[in-house]
């Protein structure tokens, strides 16, 4: 019996089968790696704020530093919201970056917002990779938050 | 039936049994006790129970050894080599979907997982292309069993020819 022309579908199958594999392990070991490095930096965030007494604008600026260990580029993108006691968005702000393997990068955020119209911040890290086809993103609420008297 | 082909079978099947079965059974036994005290967290925190997912490729792999066997037993111009090849490439997708979507096979790579911790979170895990791909897999290993099946019955009729 000749061979069945179907053969050419094993060299396909077994090349997605390897693409599968390869891109999925290391995309998601790049992005998991960057995400928690970024949350262990989170603890060491930069904070400088000033606050205008007759307005109550307080001015923040955050400097936070995130780490790549993975083996493939990763797109972060850092950025928080400042909540009211109604859950208004009263502030926000963000800031990307591509980061290479094994490259730190500074993320510089600024907002400004009225003290007192702060009821909760909500932090959130994105990490993209492999074309941004593959993607891993944390948010969550801050029990403390940075003000003007730190 | 040729002693060549049921060693393939039983190769075939013994490798899924290696691979769904025998691999994440043993896991849980080797893993160090820090690292199997971590499942009940992750349970808690994140609603995603491991050994549920194991006991899923537990009887995903059972089935699939069977249906291997019989595939690779059945001649390729048989209905039974035709409908085990397909079922094989399903179950396979299904379980691909499963282990994409954490536990929701209907997510299509992108799981949103609430976290249950003190101040709350979201994770969202967006794995699009693994989807993609996979079904990319399964396209091309169902028409491959398809022409494997035509190809042997027009194959039979030549030879009765």
């Amino acid at each position: 019996m000749r061979k069945s022309p179907s053969r050419i579908f094993t060299f396909i199958i077994i090349g997605l089968y390897v693409s599968l594999f390869v891109t999925t392990s290391t995309s998601l070991y790049s992005i998991a790696s960057t995400l928690v490095g970024s949350l262990t930096s989170i603890e060491e965030i930069d904070y400088t704020s000033s606050e205008d007494e007759m307005t109550g604008i307080v001015d923040l600026t955050m400097n936070i530093p995130a780490k790549n260990p993975g083996v493939l580029d990763v797109k972060v993108k850092i950025g928080f919201k400042m909540f009211s006691i109604d859950e208004t968005v009263v502030a926000e702000g963000s800031d990307t970056k591509n980061i290479a393997p094994g490259n730190t990068a500074q993320f510089v955020i600024s907002t400004s917002f009225l003290r007192d119209d702060v009821e909760n911040v909500e932090i959130s890290v994105e990490c993209r990779s492999f074309f941004d086809m593959f993607g891993l993103s944390l948010s969550t609420k801050l029990e403390e938050y940075p003000t003007s008297e730190e | 039936m040729e002693l060549k082909k049921i060693e393939k079978a039983i190769l075939f099947s013994s490798f899924y049994i290696f691979i769904f079965t025998v691999l994440p059974s043993l896991s849980l036994w080797i893993l160090p006790p820090e690292i199997q005290g971590t499942i009940p967290l992750i349970k808690e925190y994140t609603g995603i129970d491991i050994r549920s997912f194991i006991f899923v490729m537990l009887i995903v792999g059972v089935i699939l050894a069977a249906l291997s066997f019989l595939k690779n037993t059945a001649s390729e111009g048989s209905n039974a080599y035709l409908v085990a090849g397909l079922t094989i490439e399903m179950i396979g997708f299904f379980l691909a979907s499963f282990l994409l979507g954490l536990g929701n096979p209907l997510s299509m790579g992108v799981t949103i997982i609430n976290l249950n911790y003190s101040s709350g979170g979201t994770l969202i895990l967006d794995l699009q292309l693994a989807a993609i791909l996979s079904i990319s897999i399964l396209l091309m290993s169902s028409l491959k069993t398809v022409m494997n099946f035509l190809y042997a019955r027009k194959e039979n009729k030549n030879e009765v020819l």
